[in-house]
């Protein structure tokens, strides 16, 4: 239960949710601070509307590269500051990027950019045409016990 | 977007629940600028702030990316919005029309799912994954 209300707000205030669960505030605080030592929590991030800043282009990039390049596709998309999250993918490919930029223009060169430094065996870019739920697992008290 | 503002908004990129004199001490601006600042981030809708949850801790250890191509788009969305699995869901171009990234904490729960959406008239077809994070939400405005 606390774990959704921070799902919703990682910046409530504890005496807040304190009176939202009713468990005392020292007991919050002890909870939250061993969900972030056992890394349940992975991290507090402000999530942002881009578009709202300027970056008008989200994509979805796959990559798929030799087995020999693997590490260092993963390093190269690591060291892009464009690439927002990253995640390992089965079935045929190896790394799905979340990119934010500016424009189209520049997520073809950055995709283009990838290929000069790695050998990819493929690549496929899906636009994020609208953003329907972000971050939404776990964020309401009807999904305990799912 | 000012460099101020973005200085701000990079330091709740960090660290969401940082507290404001943090920021203050940080960017060297005033902590009443920072809550002003932080409040208009709120009523421009610019921001929410999440805590990021390791889900395979918490018992949930399959994490799959769904890419749906659907004739009824309008069906296919609905449908989908309404599953409690759902974290991440985008309306995407290309080869197919939505990616959904859904959470399961069990292969069961995670085939059953997949079972009800290809009996789905309105899905013409489906290309799952496994996925596993390797770093969210870093992007620095």
């Amino acid at each position: 239960m606390i774990l959704s209300h921070l799902r919703r707000d990682a910046r409530v205030k504890l005496t807040k949710l304190s009176r939202a669960t009713r468990i005392p505030v020292s007991t919050l605080f002890e909870k939250i601070r061993a969900y972030q030592v056992n890394s349940i929590v992975s991290k507090n991030a402000s999530l942002v509307d881009f578009t709202k800043l300027g970056y008008q282009a989200k994509a979805l990039v796959m990559f798929s590269a030799h087995r020999h390049d693997r590490d260092k596709l993963e390093q190269v998309l690591k060291r892009n500051r464009n690439v927002n999250s990253l995640f390992k993918v089965n079935n045929g490919w190896d790394f799905t990027a979340e990119v934010v930029f500016p424009g189209i223009k520049e997520v073809e060169e950055f995709v283009e950019e990838v290929e000069e430094q790695v050998r990819l065996k493929a690549k496929q870019v899906f636009y994020m045409v609208e953003e329907l739920k972000r971050e939404a697992f776990l964020s309401t008290p009807a999904h305990i016990g799912i | 977007m000012k460099a101020k503002e973005r200085a701000v908004l990079n330091q709740l990129r960090r660290e969401s629940r940082i507290p404001l004199t943090a920021i203050a001490k940080v960017t060297g601006i005033p902590v009443s600028t920072v809550f002003k600042k932080v409040k208009r981030f709120h009523e421009q809708g610019l921001v929410r702030h999440a805590c990021l949850l390791d889900f395979d801790r918490l018992g949930f250890p399959l994490r799959v990316g769904v890419f749906l191509r659907a004739s009824k788009k309008s069906e296919v969305k609905k449908a989908l919005a309404s599953l409690p699995c759902l974290n991440n869901f985008y309306q995407v171009s290309g080869a197919y029309d939505f990616y959904a990234d859904m959470v399961f904490k069990d292969w069961h729960s995670y085939e059953s799912l997949l079972d009800k959406l290809k009996s789905m008239e309105a899905v013409q077809s489906i290309r799952a994954h496994f996925i596993q994070p390797v770093r969210q939400e870093v992007f620095e405005v």
